[in-house]
């Protein structure tokens, strides 16, 4: 009843005029900003941020939730367009989005995109509204030695991600981790593989990645074949999911709902694994593995659903103990400190009605997205009219922008060229990009994780048994490789045997 | 493989790969050479990358064994038209944005990307390009207040 | 609701603006154009929000558009080496921490010398605090009489980070108490970490507070003269026998050559975002400390600065490429 009478304060809070009018217009901006190729949430939360400088605190976090959860769909918007993935999230969407994209379908992948994030929004709110309190506590149990088993857990599933060659899918695997090493050793601060140069010293940046891997590499692939790889018009009345589509997405929008929540409530930024985790289990429920990678609706309506409810319950380590779990969040908690609000324990107790409002307004954010998203998928289709020998143009010129605007340097540029050659060098070779962005995303914090788990064990690797959470990550993380691994190899020995 | 000839290359891509992953990480691993490894406590900065390029290696190697007892396939032709212009077109940009600045770089990286299309239509395109530059120009420099200089010429003291 | 109006009215604006041209710009002696604020970390810090805050004040006191450029890389000398190259005429300022005055002893080499920038104001700090575990031994003594024979760790926000460096200078210099140190991504983790009990204590300045306020960790020291308001019960180093302070700061700065009116009245301006009581308030609130000093007791205090944290930097024996 206390759920109910504390949700009723939010809504009160929330549902005021100019409170909802706020929302709209966050998410409005967010969208419109976010759909932009290369600008990515972070980027345009830091844009829009003076926006709500004005305001009063509750209104402002409000707002700022709405611009979050536009950019987040704006991001989404472009990579099934474009294949412009700005964020590691959008990249799973990208796979079979862009695909359906290409098939006449955007509208659909779009249109199930919004509702899937609003039901996962829905039901992330309650989750939050209900449990936020006793999840923080369980959060704090995961230390490095949990978070590496879970890392690993999740290039496990990666494995699984690949469409071809389990093989191909390891080697990418390890060469995304490889490619995160650059840059600062976090531990000693020594420089690895820079060869020495300025601009690679700070590492390689994710939106680059994306960017080059997939956009602009993409780009190249669409241009060999001219026109003929333009994408088809849609057919008149499919610009919406029909009923046989809904039917099909229900369970995937459920269960990357509840992955999604689950992983997002970690503060080591467990949330990225989430649409990762989600396609690999939809695809392994599938009757027909065979269709994801070519247009599946599964790989847009899990993922989507579960990448919106992490970045949901992501807010519960924010708010309750006040550690910003991913780069969003921390932008989340300047945005806070302008207006005098510091994230922790406290916020629950003291401000009741910010926390219980900007609940409530995490739900009209979802439910604004729906209202302002399902009209323009008619307007994002009719974008892709745009003859490809200029929406390429146009394509390349966002991308120098975007990437010129994360750090005003223009190495960044010539970085994501040489990214995008690479990445075109894959495709010719057989190996997909997917699995080395996940490999690239997870490498990183693996390995920080796994240096502090062994320094404060004092190098002793049985923490890692010996911690029945990690242990138990472990053991799924080696069933998944097996449950990955056998099949192919059985498969591959036959075929070798069978000739 | 019961042929008299030795093995027979049957995934030319696999062989490729495989030998360009196989250089790839032993150039890595001399290129961690100066760092130190570490112990099981204290790890170095090297330890995790050395390893993963061993690794990445050894799935080169198998990748070569595979090409010859495993069917695959062909190397693929590379389009160079497409990549060739675009890359040019980001070394422009790269080169011209913070001096002379955007409204020079913009243009000057569209005009030339498009040529990276065979259906590339000139006159369209110079169009197109003046027509983003604006667009661009306001949107991030006016709108959004990016840091995007705009145009930069010392000699005539021009700073926006 | 006049607030509330006016950032409808802006909202209005940038919508316009999204489609339309720019609005006219009024003319003026100084600034005569855009100002640039060049931030040294990404997004979402202290620093950069500042900056924000800043800008934002800028902008309504002088009517010119002021742009936060966010330019992290090499711990902050990426943004001072473009700031240090920028002409001098007050419209490139750079805003960056106390990593700017231990890099100086930290980095093997920089792409700029510190005197090729001028301090303008530097005027909100937070000490650094150490915390530990509510599980773990009550006050300072009794920590470190359990840490010496536990071979203990702490976490920080970095190795060469103002907390890392002022920990470790205490507990080996000051304390004779040598711990292992284990670096995190950003302070938040670090945080995080000592809240789960994975490590032994926690170095951080002010992203400590709220959990010291809670009671979810327990503050052993702050390095300041006097008691932080926001965590009166968290004695100073110096109560607890060891004299020393070390304080994370924010500071503006301006390339070195621009004309001395300029920095005053920039230095002006700063002051007055920092006086404004509703920044006041939060600032305060925050567990921040405000100074204010005149451009030469800038100038003066960030020269004290570079030898402190160089002599905290050499005593602990770390170097950064």
């Amino acid at each position: 009843m206390e759920l109910l009478s504390n949700l009723g304060l939010g809504a009160a809070v929330a549902l005021s005029p100019v409170n909802i009018a706020l929302c709209f217009a966050g998410c409005m901006l967010g969208t419109l900003i976010g759909v932009l190729p290369g600008i990515g949430p972070i980027a345009t939360i830091a844009i829009l941020l003076p926006l709500t400088f004005g305001l009063d605190p509750t209104a402002a976090l409000i707002m700022l939730a709405g611009i979050y959860y536009g950019a987040q769909y704006g991001g989404s918007t472009a990579s099934i367009l474009l294949n412009i993935p700005g964020e590691s999230s959008a990249v799973v969407t990208a796979i079979d989005g862009h695909e359906m994209a290409r098939q006449g379908r955007a509208g659909v992948a779009l249109g199930i995109s919004a509702i899937g994030s609003f039901v996962a929004g829905t039901i992330a709110t309650l989750v939050i509204a209900a449990l936020a309190a006793p999840l923080a506590a369980i959060a704090l149990i995961f230390g490095p030695a949990e978070y590496f088993a879970l890392m690993l857990t999740g290039l496990a599933f990666a494995v699984l991600l690949a469409r071809g060659s389990v093989l191909k899918a390891i080697i990418m695997i390890l060469v995304g981790m490889l490619l995160s090493t650059v840059g600062p050793d976090l531990t000693t601060g020594q420089l690895r593989l820079t060869f020495g140069a300025r601009w690679l010293a700070d590492g390689i940046e994710i939106a680059l990645l994306g960017m080059g891997l997939f956009g602009i590499a993409e780009v190249f692939r669409s241009l060999e074949h001219g026109e003929a790889r333009q994408i088809k018009e849609a057919p008149i009345g499919t610009l919406l999911p029909n009923r046989a589509e809904m039917r099909q997405s229900v369970k995937p929008i459920l269960r990357g709902t509840a992955l999604g929540s689950v992983l997002g409530i970690l503060p080591g930024n467990g949330a990225v694994l989430a649409p990762y985790a989600s396609y690999t289990l939809e695809k392994k429920l599938a009757a027909d593995q065979s269709r994801f990678g070519r247009g599946a609706i599964e790989g847009v309506a899990g993922p989507e659903p579960a990448n919106n409810a992490g970045a949901q319950t992501s807010f519960i380590p924010l708010l309750t103990l006040g550690i910003p779990p991913n780069a969003v969040m921390a932008l989340m908690v300047g945005a806070m400190t302008i207006h005098g609000i510091v994230p922790g324990p406290q916020i629950m107790t003291k401000m009741p009605e910010l926390f219980w409002g900007l609940i409530a307004s995490m739900w009209m954010g979802n439910l604004m997205l729906l209202v302002i998203n399902l009209p323009l998928v008619g307007l994002w289709v009719k974008l892709l009219k745009v003859p490809y020998r200029l929406m390429f143009v146009g394509i390349v010129i966002f991308c120098c922008i975007g990437v010129y605007s994360i750090n005003s340097e223009p190495a960044d540029i010539l970085i994501m060229g040489g990214l995008a050659i690479f990445g075109y060098g894959l495709t010719k070779f057989g190996f997909e990009p997917a699995p080395l962005t996940l490999g690239f995303v997870l490498g990183r914090m693996m390995e920080e994780n796994l240096r502090q788990a062994l320094m404060i064990s004092r190098g002793n690797a049985m923490t890692f048994i010996e911690r029945p959470i990690a242990a138990a990550f472990i053991v799924v993380a080696v069933a998944m490789l097996t449950v990955g691994v056998l099949p192919s190899i059985r498969r591959g020995r036959d075929k070798v045997f069978t000739e | 493989m019961s042929g008299a000839g030795g093995v027979r290359l049957r995934s030319p891509q696999n062989l490729v790969s495989g030998l360009i992953l196989i250089a790839a990480s032993a150039f890595v691993v001399w290129m961690l050479s100066g760092l130190s490894q570490g112990t099981m406590r204290v790890m170095g900065p090297a330890m995790l990358p050395r390893w993963t390029a061993i690794a990445i290696g050894v799935g080169g190697l198998v990748l070569v064994i595979l090409s010859a007892i495993r069917d695959g396939d062909a190397l693929e032709r590379w389009h160079l038209r497409g990549p060739v212009f675009i890359l040019a077109a980001l070394v422009i940009f790269a080169g011209t944005i913070r001096q002379p600045g955007f409204l020079v770089a913009a243009p000057l990286a569209m005009l030339v990307a498009g040529f990276g299309s065979r259906e590339v239509r000139p006159r369209e395109l110079v169009i197109f390009a003046v027509a983003m530059t604006i667009a661009c120009a306001l949107l991030f420099r006016f709108a959004l207040n990016q840091a995007l200089p705009m145009l930069v010429v010392p000699a005539l003291s021009l700073n926006f | 609701m006049p607030a509330t109006r006016s950032c409808l009215t802006k909202l209005a604006g940038a919508a316009l603006l999204l489609t339309a041209s720019a609005g006219p710009l009024s003319a003026q002696a100084y600034p005569p154009d855009r100002i640039t604020l060049v931030v040294a970390f990404a997004p979402g810090g202290f620093v950069d929000t500042f900056a924000r805050i800043v800008g934002q004040k800028l902008n309504e006191k002088w009517g010119k558009a002021v742009t936060v450029e966010n330019k992290a890389g090499a711990g902050g000398n990426t943004a001072a080496a473009q700031v240090a190259a920028a002409k001098p005429d007050g419209l490139t300022l750079l805003v960056t921490s106390t990593a700017i005055a231990i890099n100086e002893t930290l980095y093997k080499k920089r792409d700029y010398a510190l005197d090729q920038l001028v301090p303008v104001a530097i005027s909100v700090s937070s000490p650094e605090t150490i915390a530990t575990h509510p599980s773990k031994p009550g006050n300072l003594k009794d920590y470190l009489a359990w840490a010496k024979s536990n071979d203990i760790n702490f976490a920080s926000a970095g190795v060469g980070s103002g907390s890392h460096l002022a920990a470790e200078y205490f507990l080996k210099v000051l304390a004779k108490t040598p711990a292992t140190h284990i670096p995190f991504r950003g302070g938040a983790l670090s945080v995080q970490a000592a809240l789960g009990n994975q490590v032994d204590m926690v170095a951080s300045s002010f992203g400590i507070i709220p959990q010291v306020q809670e009671g979810k960790l327990k503050g052993l020291a702050v390095a300041s003269q006097a008691r932080v308001a926001a965590m009166p019960d968290v004695p100073t180093y110096t109560e607890a026998g060891f004299p020393f302070i070390a304080e994370s700061w924010v500071g503006v700065f301006a390339p070195a050559r621009t004309p001395s009116a300029i920095v005053e009245t920039l230095h002006a301006a700063i002051a007055e975002v920092v006086a404004d009581p509703a920044n006041r308030t939060k600032l305060l609130g925050m567990g921040y400390q405000l100074h204010s000093r005149s451009v030469a007791e800038t100038s003066a205090y960030l020269k004290d600065e570079v030898a402190k944290w160089g002599e905290m930097v050499r005593a602990v024996g770390v170097t950064v490429e």
